[in-house]
């Protein structure tokens, strides 16, 4: 029998993991644990020098057309999850975990380190304003913070966004910014005034990416590789993982789907199957964790729960994303040399919604093609601007708390399949002239027709299934994470927040579930 | 009317067509191969009727940019700009084909000028391309 069994690897499951290990004890972790074969091709040096030497249809598309997986359903899917090196990402998912899905997209991941191997790494504290309605405050999480700024190596800054971001202490000093970022923030210092009066800051970002060498990783090469291939100096959970494993800190047992637990006077016995084979597997411990993400995790307690008619609320961020010209910057040669996902983060209190926080984004990393149908002009007209307009261009993703827009709802049916019933995305662009108007008086452009909503659940933020309150009651957990209804049942994942702020939850989450993984020890 | 994987000939045509509409020229041999192999399986996830109209309208129309244009703004033959966003993915994997897609001097004035030229082919193609919208559809 393990004392504790963490189920899932993703950023939390390897939080709590971390977490365990720190004191010294060896949980058992359960996992599918699907991981990169590394067949595909890898780019020394930089992405376009690359390119015009050789073919990249291996690094882009893939034998098996993974990357053309867009154009060939007709549907719009994550471009970093369409890369090659990611399939293995989402690879099973469907097979294994089998959703029904309306005006809501439902990604899974069974691989080592989840869908932590294919984020931008934002990781941002919570502040006692992202936590309100949650049984704690953020000094409960600050020492989980603390710890993992050192495992992960951030980078950042303190400036006009510290109060929304929480302590600078230990962070590495910032990437570099891309030409038209630096001209952007150059701009925005120069009109501080106007955008703080409206409620608008911006700032760093907080990335899991090292600026400089740490610890046998390399510092960011500015390559402009992110979307294409593992880069060893973005974090992921399986980075914390597999030091974990290798320094035989955890017992980890990939291949393992995990269905359902039942409750024993000494613990739990959890229920699972070869994920390959189907057959049926067994493990005890006296704690059972779950940590396999906010669907994944309600799926295993409804399962347990024998319970095929609840509807468990799913909260998500709600998100527009926003195409900006600089015209400054209109015929300039691309950025080869830059960092490519967030530049900058914008914080906004909107009268509609409260508070809202944007990531600016390089759009040098994705493919040039990706934007070829999104200019409004014939094909060849198209062409010319993919050459001289995107190298102008940059993307806000604006997200918007969970309570934005109503849950969408999740419920088991007796066949396993999940169905998730979501809202269409209900942003009104209007409400956002406040905002483009400033962007457009520091030299950042756009048009209303430009803007687009994706679908609910693009932000990939799942939430709030299984929230923790002071009192419990049924799919509710307390401050500690122990499920209502279970002696011995822990919720570790997102699954346990009690709301959604705008703010990017991975590092509040992985916080968490240290807490709550140092809590389910100490019982 | 629908290619199959034993008979192609139309899928080369239907490459090449749509390259040079796209980027003038001649078809690298590597995009061509790969665009075949794509193009059944793009073809096999959309219904035969949305097929034949589209092979219908490429094989009787031959500036593909202008029909392309207007279906776009009129929304009919969606099958069209799938097929011209998936020659535009395979095409950047080749060398031979960066320079359309990479700029490499900065030139505010050049990058202007393509503005302002894309605008009026669009203002170009656009109508003739609704008047070939409405001659294929009778094809």
């Amino acid at each position: 029998m393990s004392e504790l069994i963490i189920v899932g690897s993703g950023a939390a499951g390897a939080a709590a993991a971390l977490a365990l290990a720190d004191l010294g004890l060896r949980p058992l972790l359960l996992d599918v644990g699907h991981t990169d074969p590394g067949a595909g091709p890898r780019v020394e040096g930089n992405l376009y020098d690359y390119r015009r030497r050789h073919d990249t249809f291996g690094l882009y598309i893939g034998e098996d057309l993974h990357g053309l997986s867009d154009v060939l359903t007709g549907e719009t899917g994550i471009a970093k999850l369409n890369a090659p090196n990611a399939a293995f990402v989402v690879q099973d998912a469907a097979r294994l975990s089998p959703v029904e899905a309306s005006g809501f997209d439902a990604i899974q991941s069974f691989a080592l380190g989840g869908l932590g191997n294919a984020w931008g790494a934002g990781l941002y504290r919570f502040v006692d304003a992202d936590l309100a309605g949650f049984p704690l405050r953020a000094a409960d999480l600050a020492p989980y913070f603390d710890r993992l700024t050192g495992e992960v190596g951030i980078s950042g800054a303190g400036d006009d966004l510290t109060p929304f971001f929480g302590a600078t202490a230990g962070l590495q000093p910032p990437l570099r910014l891309s030409y038209n970022a630096d001209r952007f923030y150059r701009s925005y210092a120069h009109r501080r005034a106007a955008f703080l009066a409206q409620g608008i800051q911006v700032g760093r970002p907080r990335l899991g990416v090292l600026s400089q060498p740490r610890d046998g990783r390399p510092g960011c090469d500015y390559s402009n590789t992110e979307f294409w291939q593992d880069a060893p100096y973005l974090y992921t959970p399986a980075v914390t993982l597999r030091k974990l494993i290798a320094a035989g800190q955890i017992d980890y047992r990939p291949g393992v789907l995990v269905r359902s637990w039942t409750e024993t006077a000494a613990g739990v016995v959890v229920d699972a199957t070869d994920a390959a084979t189907g057959a049926a597997l067994r493990f005890e411990g006296r704690t059972l964790l779950l940590a396999a993400g906010a669907i994944g995790t309600s799926k295993i307690v409804l399962r347990s729960f024998r319970d095929y008619d609840t509807a468990l609320g799913l909260l998500e961020n709600p998100a527009v994303q926003i195409p900006f010209v600089l015209p400054a910057s209109i015929g300039r040669r691309l950025d080869a040399q830059a960092f490519g996902l967030t530049q900058l983060n914008l914080v906004w209190e909107s009268p509609d919604h409260g508070r809202l926080q944007g990531s600016l984004l390089e759009l040098t990393s994705p493919m040039r093609a990706e934007f070829f149908m999104r200019f409004p002009l014939a094909a060849r007209a198209n062409l010319a601007l993919v050459r001289s307009l995107l190298p102008a261009m940059l993307l806000m993703q604006l997200f918007y708390p969970g309570a934005a827009q109503p849950p969408a709802q999740l419920s088991l049916r007796e066949d396993g399949t999940l169905r998730i019933r979501g809202h269409e995305n209900a942003i009104s662009v209007r409400e956002l002239a406040p905002l483009l108007g400033l962007m457009r008086s520091a030299g950042l452009w756009t048009a209303p027709m430009l803007i687009f909503k994706p679908a609910t659940g693009h932000a990939i933020h799942y939430a709030g299934t299984l929230p923790m309150t002071e009192s419990p009651a049924r799919y509710q957990c307390d401050p500690t994470g122990k499920l209502a209804g279970a002696e011995h049942v822990y919720i570790a994942d997102s699954a346990s927040f009690t709301a959604l702020p705008a703010k990017n939850m991975s590092f509040g989450m992985m916080a968490n579930a240290m807490r709550i993984a140092e809590a389910a020890a100490r019982r | 009317m629908l290619p199959t994987s034993k008979s192609c000939i139309l899928c080369e045509t239907e490459a090449r067509k749509i390259y040079a509409a796209i980027f003038g020229g001649e078809i690298p041999l590597a995009v061509l191969n790969r665009f075949v192999v794509a193009t059944q399986r793009l073809n096999a996830n959309v219904p035969p009727a949305e097929t034949d109209a589209y092979y219908r309208a490429l094989l009787a129309c031959d500036d593909l940019e202008a029909l392309e244009v207007a279906a776009r703004y009129t929304r009919k033959l969606p099958l069209l700009t799938r097929k011209f966003r998936l020659m535009a993915y395979l095409a950047e994997t080749v060398p031979e084909t960066q320079d359309f897609f990479i700029n490499d001097r900065s030139n505010l004035l050049a990058g202007l000028w393509a503005a302002f030229t894309g605008g009026l082919r669009t203002a170009v193609k656009l109508p003739a391309g609704l008047w070939l919208l409405r001659r294929c559809a009778h094809v």
